[in-house]
């Protein structure tokens, strides 16, 4: 079961911005998904290692020698906004 | 604190001082015009992928041998998820679970004794970027700018126990893990441009109970100054609410360094859920113990140890020893003026004395002094050799700091070798003699004093290039005569 | 304007012979563009100029009597997601919808490096989170044998540009059947390598632990070609593999006689259509003519890895697209704070399924839920890569259906999300286990084709393009689809 307040907290914790219809479509929704992966309680797993990986691969690293950044304009014309050489973003609040 | 007992714990991230950054080619270098040492992977911009910088490793693990930590076997990078504008990806590559050190403890010297600081874990993880506000602050201001040349640069994070008892103790901790780092040379260690932060849980507790307070976490504090007042106010603070009765609320608190008081960032209410997990994109490290035992051997002598032999083979003082060793460039230059055939205990005496005081009034450190090791070594021999007086020799040392000339060549140049010759010394001392009847006196009736204060005139009759003993030997030796 | 069905082998030859030049090649596709895919949708956007250099460059080259890889001058479909420095990489999404990279992804580098011509970038369901291209901003891709029918997904655009020859081959992603699903829906042949085979530098990140970009095209030798074109280790992608990459078109014609097969029962059961699996079995049984031997075997947690792949491929999702915040790249809607602006471009600018997606990752990773979702999930993954190491202690490679059943109608199943993501089941834990996976189509259905997947032991592909290219022969797909199909584009 996945109730509203869930719904809501989720989002602000993905920054997503939800209305009071949509919130109600994703808590039967997303709780229809729960539900359904709900039977992978069903099996033991107490002794089974997590895997987080799926090949056999360790310890890949690189020298630390520099390589050429990106010229300041090329960067800068991706920004949704900017000023100078700066990315610029409306005011920032703690959340 | 009288019946309050303070636990204290400190968070310390240390910029690691590679050329690249930990996950991309670019550099680390600070100082740089914005947005110049950006590149698609620290960026974060879509379908880049990270890789390690092994000299990141090498530092992380070099860093945990010197803090006696066990360095895993297993070792793995997670990603801490949260939003926050400097962070480009929106969530931050860091160790979660399986931290490549753990375990260590750092010996401190606090009042008399030396107490012994648990080290909980080292972790290594990427640095965000810089806000630059438009407005004073960051709440005032209606926009913000990113920097993200910060973005990507190596920090370990030193997590110590919660065994600090003091805000004194806790100065002592970081400055103690500061000079470690600069000895193995992982880290430049410099408040002032953020590459050492720290970040401070304390509670506190009544005497003698075990069980621990509900603490506040206190950030930016950005000096060591900042990290003992920081600590003291929100003691008090804290003590005022228990003393009162009240309840210590865990929250998140930052140091206002202008107003001296710690004030509310964010309560637990907003505490993050980081959710982490496992970075798919970076691969497990399987730590090789051969190489850990090569980097053990490679691993300098730590300021504990160079500070023993200093006050066991040099016969210096333990405060004399401790402060030589408090960096370790100030430890090798005294070891380069050693080499150059000074004198342990004046050569220590210069270094922690005259050359410090130089150092502090002009702003640098000990490797941008004018004057070199060697030099200073010179210095110290002709004080030896009786060329020049301790005196003169100060004064030849500001030359020195001024011209970045020889010892030898300004003393030549100026004629400031030391007058030993009996004749023209015996001459002083009875013209000095002569002109101070009443001092004479004085010394008859038993004034010590002024046999004092008839050196001085020779000295000065001398434009102090007298040798002080021989003066003082002569000037008592004709006093009992006449 | 009909357009015979070339090989790229057929086009080397046509090329090397000077029958044909590059550039009247690319001109050919890209009239056929024009004209076609208004229909089907399967390009998000066109790039006629660069085409063009490119194949004008092959023609050079050809001129300058130079040796041409068989990649050189023959057109192709890219994917939206795999990055192409200054072509518009939208991800099919109106976040990415204006985004430039100012960068290639290493497989683009190595189409490059052998002179291929990238006609332009192909239709996704948005971020890769769907099973029928219906979940892209730009409208779904259309099913070339009928336009009122999905692709499959997420790479619908590709697999409908192949099927529809308006590619000659093209680039997927296959994270949980993105590649198999719509090769299978449009009577393509899909490859999903085995994980690490081939560079994610470049790919934008849906699940990055399951990604894996794979090729399309109208044969298995085709895929083969493509598929030495674009394996390899890459030092920018830490998960890349340093094994040696074999010449996939060598052994093609080994044939399968000796070769054991297996038969995953729970792939043929409650759920798939029977005329699938009679079809798929249908095509084993000609393969066990060859020489093969087709043994049941069982693979006994595949029932739990669509629900450990939907917690899996989401969390890693929350945090992959974490970074579409408006900020620093990408569109932005704007805000008063910095979290208003976020919020609202996120929430506008996210598709719904992405944003379910976004929210399902945040649920099981966050505390309280995570081991009883995300820790146990990955703790089944490692059960699921069990069955198939114990599995292929025995057998070769496995055959089974790639999807339960055919193309469904465009709209068929957008209302409920769980259903939409039982399409997959088939296809998910080759994803979870890392394998690599061929897929290609082995009959019609209601008219409608259906495919086959032949999974291979990690790093096994050249094997599962031996068994995929003798199976191909004998089932000779290619005649029905030219007798049912090709007349109509």
């Amino acid at each position: 079961m996945i109730d509203e307040k869930t719904v809501r907290d989720v989002a602000r914790l993905s920054r997503l911005e939800v209305d009071d219809r949509q919130v109600e479509v994703l808590a039967r929704q997303m709780g229809d998904i729960i539900g359904y992966m709900d039977m992978l309680s069903r099996i033991d797993t107490e002794n089974v290692e997590p895997m987080a990986h799926v090949v056999p691969i360790s310890n890949v690293w690189r020298p630390d020698s520099l390589r050429p950044s990106m010229p300041n304009q090329e960067a800068i014309r991706l920004a949704p906004d900017a000023e100078g050489e700066y990315f610029r973003t409306p005011k920032v609040v703690s959340g | 604190m009288n019946k309050w007992e303070m636990v204290i714990g400190l968070e310390v991230h240390s910029e690691l001082k590679t050329r690249s950054k930990i996950f991309c080619g670019c550099s680390t270098r600070f100082g740089s015009s914005p947005n110049s040492n950006i590149c698609p992977v620290c960026l974060g911009l879509p379908g880049v992928l990270p890789v390690l910088n092994q000299k990141v490793l090498e530092f992380a693990i070099k860093a945990g041998l010197a803090l006696n930590c066990r360095i895993a076997a297993h070792s793995k990078f997670d990603r801490k998820n949260y939003y926050y504008p400097d962070l480009p990806k929106n969530y931050q590559i860091s160790q979660y679970d399986l931290p490549i050190a753990e375990n260590g403890w750092l010996d401190v010297e606090v009042g008399d004794g030396i107490k012994r600081i648990g080290i909980t874990r080292i972790h290594m993880e990427e640095d965000a970027g810089k806000l630059v506000h438009a407005g004073s602050t960051i709440t005032s201001s209606s926009h913000s700018l990113v920097d993200y040349n910060r973005t990507g640069v190596p920090l370990i994070e030193i997590v110590s126990e919660p065994d600090l008892r003091s805000p004194e103790e806790a100065r002592a901790y970081l400055e103690k893990l500061k000079a470690i780092l600069e000895y193995i040379e992982v880290s430049d260690c410099k408040m002032e441009e953020g590459s050492l932060r720290c970040d401070a849980n304390i509670s506190l507790r009544r005497h003698g109970q075990t069980k621990f307070g509900i603490k506040t976490e206190i950030k930016n504090l950005t000096s060591f100054r900042a990290v003992q007042r920081g600590l003291e106010y929100e003691a008090g603070r804290q003590q005022t609410i228990l003393d009162e009765g009240g309840v210590i609320e865990q929250e998140t608190r930052s140091w206002d360094e202008e107003k001296g008081v710690t004030v509310l960032l964010r309560g637990k209410e907003h505490a993050h859920d980081y959710r982490y997990l496992p970075d798919p994109d970076l691969v497990p490290l399987e730590i090789d113990r051969q190489w850990v035992e090569e980097l053990k051997k490679q691993l300098p002598e730590l300021p504990s140890a160079r500070k023993q032999r200093y006050i066991e083979q040099m016969g210096l003082s333990d405060y004399d020893a401790g402060v030589l060793t408090a960096s370790r460039a100030t430890a090798d230059y005294f070891e380069q003026v050693l080499a150059a055939g000074a004198s342990p205990k004046g050569a220590a005496n210069w270094v922690t004395v005259e050359l410090a005081g130089k150092l502090n009034q002009s702003g640098l450190t000990i490797s941008q002094s004018p004057v070199p090791a060697a030099q200073l070594a010179q210095l110290l021999k002709l004080i030896d050799d009786r060329v020049i007086s301790g005196k003169i020799a100060k004064d030849v040392f500001a030359r020195m700091w001024q011209t970045g000339k020889e010892p030898e060549q300004i003393i030549r140049e100026e004629g400031l070798t030391q007058i030993s010759d009996d004749d023209s010394l015996r001459q002083m001392v009875e013209q000095v003699i002569s002109q101070h009847p009443q001092t004479v006196a004085d010394f008859h009736a038993g004034k010590e004093k002024a046999v004092g204060f008839l050196v001085g005139q020779i000295m000065k009759l001398s434009r102090g290039k007298a040798n002080p003993e021989i003066v003082n030997r002569m000037l008592r030796e004709k006093l009992l005569e006449g | 304007m009909t357009m015979p069905y070339y090989s790229i082998g057929e086009i080397h030859t046509l090329l090397v012979s000077r029958e044909t030049s590059a550039e009247a090649l690319c001109r050919d596709y890209l009239e056929r563009i024009e004209k076609i895919n208004p229909e089907i949708n399967a390009y998000i956007t066109t790039d006629p100029d660069g085409a063009l250099n490119a194949a004008r460059a092959v023609d050079r080259l050809l001129a300058a009597g130079e040796d041409l890889h068989p990649l050189a001058g023959v057109p192709a479909i890219i994917k939206d997601n795999i990055c192409t420095r200054m072509l518009r990489t939208t991800c099919g999404s109106r976040i990415l919808g204006q985004f430039v990279p100012p960068y290639s992804a290493t497989v683009v580098e190595r189409v490059n490096a052998v002179h291929g011509v990238i006609l332009g970038k192909g239709n996704m369901d948005e971020f890769g989170m769907g099973s029928s291209n219906e979940n892209s901003a730009f409208g779904p891709a259309r099913n070339p044998w009928d336009p009122t029918r999905v692709t499959g997904g997420s790479s619908g655009g590709p697999a409908a540009a192949v099927a529809a020859n308006i590619a000659v081959w093209g680039l997927g992603s296959d994270t949980g059947g993105s590649i198999r699903t719509p090769a299978s829906f449009c009577g393509v042949v899909g490859m999903k390598p085995t994980y690490g085979r081939v560079s994610r530098y470049g790919l934008v990140a849906y699940a990055s632990s399951l990604d894996q970009i794979g090729p399309f095209a109208a044969s298995v030798e085709d895929v083969a070609i493509a598929m030495n074109c674009i394996s390899g280790y890459d030092p920018a992608d830490s998960t890349s593999a340093r094994t040696s990459v074999p010449d996939f078109c060598a052994g093609l014609k080994k044939g399968v006689r000796g070769l054991k097969i297996g038969l995953p029962r729970e792939y043929f059961g409650e759920g798939i259509r029977p005329e699938v699996s009679a079809a798929v079995m249908a095509a084993a049984a000609k393969l066990s003519d060859q020489g093969a031997e087709c043994t049941e075997i069982s693979l006994p947690h595949t029932e739990y890895a669509l629900a450990a792949y939907y917690i899996i491929a989401p969390a890693e999702a929350s945090s992959n697209l974490a970074r579409y915040d408006g900020v620093s790249y990408g569109s932005r809607i704007d805000g008063d704070d910095i979290i208003a602006m976020s919020c609202k471009t996120r929430s506008r600018l996210f598709g719904m399924e992405v944003q379910r997606r976004i929210m399902l990752g945040t649920y099981v990773l966050s505390s309280g839920y995570y081991d009883a979702y995300y820790l146990r999930a990955l703790k089944i993954r490692r059960l699921i890569k069990g069955d198939f190491d114990r599995a292929f202690a025995s057998v070769d490679a496995i055959i089974a259906p790639v999807v339960p059943d055919v193309a469904f109608r465009i709209g068929e199943k957008t209302d409920d999300p769980l259903t939409m993501y039982m399409t997959d089941v088939c296809t998910i834990p080759v994803n979870m286990a890392g394998l690599p996976s061929l897929a290609i189509p082995c009959g019609l259905v209601d008219g409608l084709p259906v495919g086959l997947q032949i999974i291979g032991r990690p790093m096994a592909e050249a094997e599962i393009l031996q068994i995929g290219h003798c199976a191909e022969q004998i089932i000779g797909f290619a005649g029905i689809a030219n007798k049912t199909k090709a007349g109509a584009l």
